[in-house]
């Protein structure tokens, strides 16, 4: 193997920011959701995007796709799609010049390094656990033997909001895996105003292509090695911890609402992401402010809200609020007394 | 962050060239609706709207009952545009390469070597009919919807082009039907129109029995090129949309999704809105409208005109509205009148 390629902060900074140039040539506002799409890109995590249809999604994961410089591939899930749909089959093969017969291994459309998995709550478990193990694994075992994705290897599931007939909606335990949900919802006007402007006119932005998988790789990497202080670890675990409405540090509005926790995994979720978070607003070290701006996306999804919440129109939003709150308040605690009077709180 | 440098492209100037293009599909438009008539009775309204979408580079959802002449209608089209056309029956045993093509096998004699060839299905053609698309599996229409977004088929694991202009007239059957799988909601946002096709009139009627039970015989003579169809498909986009026919077509389709200042028509009976592609569609469809008359701008007209038929199945009425048997063609009409 060569030598991996190696990466300086101020050269992430300089590449986070032409990948997010060049996607937003093609994507009118939606600015949080492209931030947190590529935070997970190079935070080497999985992403599930929900909303109602037609926000062009495919437009967006095809164009990052394009200027991350990786190969991208769209399943449209559907109620009969088979595990091998997705995986690929073994199809047997004869050679002419010596009669042999064998097995060969067909790749299927999972054999990509950024896989759109459109509307995965349309097909049944048994699909949707075939494309969780591959998410997991990053490999595709058929007949004893083992088949490695490509890497970088991030899967983008999207999940329609709109209720539709023999919808199987993803357990807790499957969305867990997903570093981020990132909720979308229709533009605003001014920026379904300009979608309009830049998609029905006659001139077109042609989105360049600014880095490689190699180079992806090396950012993932380096994302990584940020350093966080134990203070800002402590932060973020406190924001997981008073999430799980058995413990002692509960916050009040998780005690109420929320019938299990986030898990283990999602503290990991929210150092990891906040780390590529940091790098992008090009500084070397994780603050609080980074563990904040990852906060909702990587917490949303693992909150199992209580159906009284729903029915009363609370959501997972008031939730994650309060824990950010009381998360902040448990870090002034240990800031000196004449800080707190500085800032007169 | 939020700085807000969104650059929109410089759209293209015209030229005396594309004034002239435009004149001539005025003639072309006045041609083709000749020609159809020789074969086709009454429909005015789905031809007219068939066309928009045709030059718009969308696909159509054609609404209607057995017998009312669709096919027909679609070959004629496809005869005065001189273009290839196929048409595929959907049922339920239909299979994704029945539709895209597929690698067979095949036996060279001389060498006796065997090797894989494409065969094209029929979707590798310029007009596709996909008669009663709700009777195929949910996998076979994803492979056609897929191929009508893309452009483009994957079969066994390459990429195959289709050829330019690709245009996907399906129809659905609206009687329920045992064994029908309709397309849900996010599907048929992928439709850029749907087309309600109703009985003719009595009128209508006659002569269209007239037409079909005697000797008579009609001749269509193609009126456009594929290259003067390819050309005035790219001339639609520079046709111009002032920002005040924007605004409109934005507060209409805003106004379709339940928020707190939606018209009482919305919050009474929808149960889900209208998407962003919504809007791109309407100004997409009325400057095609604007092209077809000759015109090079969008007037307000043009998007009432496509309005139905891009809001219909975009807008999902509620319970109460099917109890009480309002349809989104009311909601929109209801709505033109609030929001014009």
């Amino acid at each position: 193997m060569s030598e991996a390629k190696e990466i300086d902060p101020a050269e992430f900074y300089e590449t986070f920011h032409a990948v997010r140039r060049e996607v937003r040539k093609v994507v009118a506002g939606q600015e949080g959701v492209v931030e947190h799409l590529l935070a997970s890109v190079f935070a080497d995590g999985h992403v599930l995007l929900k909303g109602p249809p037609g926000l062009g999604r495919t437009l967006m994961v095809r164009t990052l796709a394009h200027v991350l410089g990786l190969e991208f591939r769209r399943i449209q899930f559907s109620p009969d799609l088979l595990p091998t749909d997705i995986l690929g089959a073994e199809v047997l093969e004869s050679n002419v010049s010596t009669g042999e017969r064998k097995f060969r291994f067909f790749k299927g459309p999972v054999f990509a390094n950024l896989i759109l998995a459109d509307e995965v709550n349309r097909s049944p478990t048994r699909t949707q656990a075939a494309l969780l193990e591959v998410m997991q694994e990053r490999q595709v075992t058929s007949v004893g033997h083992t088949y490695f994705l490509p890497k970088p290897f991030i899967l983008i599931a999207t999940q329609n909001t709109l209720e539709t007939e023999g919808v199987w909606t993803l357990s807790e335990a499957q969305t867990d895996r997903f570093l981020m949900m990132i909720e979308q919802d229709y533009p605003q006007e001014d920026e379904e105003r300009r979608m309009l402007r830049l998609t029905t006119g006659s001139g077109r932005l042609m989105p360049e292509c600014v880095t490689d998988a190699e180079t992806i790789q090396a950012m993932q990497r380096l994302a990584r090695e940020v350093p966080v202080v134990p203070s800002v670890k402590d932060f973020a675990l406190s924001i997981v911890r008073s999430s799980r409405p058995g413990e002692s540090e509960a916050v009040e509005a998780s005690r109420h609402d929320v019938r299990l926790g986030a898990s283990p995994r999602a503290a990991q979720a929210l150092l990891l992401s906040a780390k590529v978070l940091a790098l992008a607003r090009g500084r070397r070290h994780v603050t609080r402010q980074d563990v904040i701006g990852v906060t909702k996306p990587v917490m949303a999804h693992r909150l199992l809200m209580d159906v009284r919440a729903h029915a009363e129109g609370r959501g997972h939003q008031q939730v994650i609020d309060a824990l950010i709150q009381q998360a902040k308040q448990k870090s002034l605690a240990e800031t000196s007394k004449w800080t707190r009077e500085l800032l007169k709180i | 962050m939020s700085e807000t440098g969104f650059e929109i492209p410089a759209e293209e100037p015209w030229t005396d060239q594309d004034l002239e293009k435009i004149g001539h599909l005025k003639e072309a438009n006045a041609s083709i609706l000749q020609q159809i008539r020789k074969a086709v009775v009454g429909q005015d309204t789905v031809v007219r709207l068939t066309l928009i979408s045709l030059f718009s580079k969308g696909h159509c959802l054609l609404m209607g009952v057995p017998g009312l002449g669709k096919t027909l209608l679609v070959r004629t089209l496809a005869s005065g545009l001189s273009l290839k056309f196929a048409r595929v029956q959907f049922t339920p045993d239909l299979m994704p390469s029945d539709i895209t093509g597929t690698e067979v096998i095949q036996e060279d004699k001389a060498t006796g070597e065997r090797h894989f060839n494409f065969l094209p299905g029929p979707i590798f053609t310029n007009i596709l009919l996909a008669d009663e698309i709700n009777r195929t599996p949910p996998k076979t229409q994803a492979a056609l919807l897929e191929a009508m977004q893309e452009i483009q088929v994957t079969v066994g694991g390459d990429r195959r082009e289709l050829e330019a202009p690709f245009f996907v007239l399906a129809t659905q059957n609206p009687i329920e039907q045992e064994g029908t799988y309709p397309l849900p909601e996010a599907q048929l946002d992928r439709f850029m129109f749907q087309i309600n096709v109703g009985y003719p009139t009595e009128d209508e009627e006659r002569k269209i029995l007239a037409m079909t039970t005697s000797g008579y015989q009609h001749e269509i003579e193609p009126v456009l090129a594929q290259e003067e169809i390819l050309s005035l498909q790219n001339l639609v986009r520079k046709v111009t949309i002032s920002e005040d026919v924007v605004s409109f077509i934005l507060r209409l389709v805003r106004s379709t999704r339940s928020t707190a200042d939606a018209p009482d028509v919305i919050k009474k009976w929808v149960n889900w809105g209208a998407s962003p592609r919504a809007s791109q569609n309407l100004v997409i469809g009325s400057k095609a409208v604007a092209i077809l008359d000759g015109r090079n701008e969008v007037a307000m007209d043009d998007v009432i005109e496509v309005a139905h038929a891009v809001l219909g199945h975009r807008i999902i009425p509620n319970f109460a509205a099917e109890a009480e048997g309002v349809t989104s063609e009311v909601i929109v009409d209801e709505l033109l009148r609030v929001v014009a």
